[in-house]
């Protein structure tokens, strides 16, 4: 089962963004509409992938793809759980232009200890993604116990 | 462990202009101080130190890895290939091991696997230079020849 989102989600999101280095890079910010998250790359010189033709660097698109799956996670736990991102897998469908991007997430499963999350990202016209993003997320919780088989 | 440069004299045309692209004509991978280590066909080998302006807390985002990945599996494309022709990135996977604090030296290599018909596959890794622990390690493919320039995303 996925947790519901809380009251105060925008809140416990933005004091995380603000902490963070490389969402500041991305000028990445996070809005509710219809219930759904949806977080959004704010354009920047930075993320141009070739100065000639302008396109967002892929690399750009995945990273963006990749943190608002980690968003969507932390949105849904407790603070106290670890969260990290072990696999991102983007298809790029379509050229990008120099503007703001959008995305939104779906959640397959939030298991105790991985998650699999499905990002959609689009620019002028949501129905006309411009990459998605698979990615998988070890999940941490405070009382789990770490196997002596596997080293930490 | 140390990765010593390796790098050919002269390079051929489009391998002098991938390792332009990354060394200095690119703002974001200036920042990362990128010097290649290795170029021959079809491989690619850079040195870099992520600095905090990119981290996550203590340790450098992850996505940084999946950047550098992108780019130089794209360049390990171009570096096989006769002549510069414009590519893009159709799908990436980047697998990440362990986290990295700001300003590690790293080693990040690509290998252009194969093209078949106008479709390249390379695969990657980004290292810790000291130590030789594997970072992230990434496999994509790219589209080879673009319709136009403007639609290549490299």
């Amino acid at each position: 089962m996925i947790p519901d989102l809380s009251q105060n989600v925008l809140e416990k999101l933005e004091r995380r963004i603000a902490i963070s280095e490389m969402a500041g890079w991305l000028n990445l910010a996070v809005t509710i509409e219809s219930g759904q998250l949806i977080y959004t790359l704010g354009f920047d010189e930075a993320h141009i992938g070739n100065p000639v033709i302008r396109a967002i660097h892929g690399g750009v698109v995945s990273t963006f793809l990749e943190t608002a799956s980690w968003y969507e996670t932390y949105a849904r736990l407790p603070e106290d759980v670890g969260i990290n991102v072990t696999s991102v897998h983007t298809n790029f469908l379509r050229s990008t232009t120099p503007t703001d991007v959008h995305a939104s997430v779906s959640i397959h499963r939030l298991g105790r200890r991985f998650g699999f999350l499905e990002a959609t990202c689009w620019q002028e016209d949501r129905n006309n993604p411009v990459a998605t993003a698979e990615t998988g997320i070890r999940i941490k919780r405070p009382d789990e116990k770490s196997s002596l088989a596997i080293k930490t | 462990m140390t990765e010593h440069s390796d790098i050919p004299s002269p390079l051929s045309p489009v391998q002098q202009a991938a390792r332009a692209f990354i060394e200095s004509e690119h703002p974001l991978f200036s920042s990362l101080g990128l010097k290649a280590t290795r170029i021959s066909e079809g491989e690619i080998s850079f040195r870099l130190t992520v600095p905090a302006g990119y981290s996550d807390g203590e340790y450098v985002h992850s996505g940084i890895m999946a950047i550098m990945l992108d780019t130089i599996l794209g360049n390990a494309v171009w570096t096989s290939l006769d002549r510069f022709v414009p590519i893009a990135t159709i799908n990436l996977k980047t697998d990440y091991f362990s986290k990295v604090a700001p300003d590690t030296p790293l080693i990040c290599s690509g290998i252009c696997e194969g093209i078949r018909d106008d479709v390249a596959y390379s695969t990657g890794r980004a290292m810790i230079e000291k130590s030789g622990e594997l970072v992230a390690m990434a496999a994509g493919t790219f589209m080879v020849g673009t319709r136009s320039k403007s639609k290549s995303r490299l």
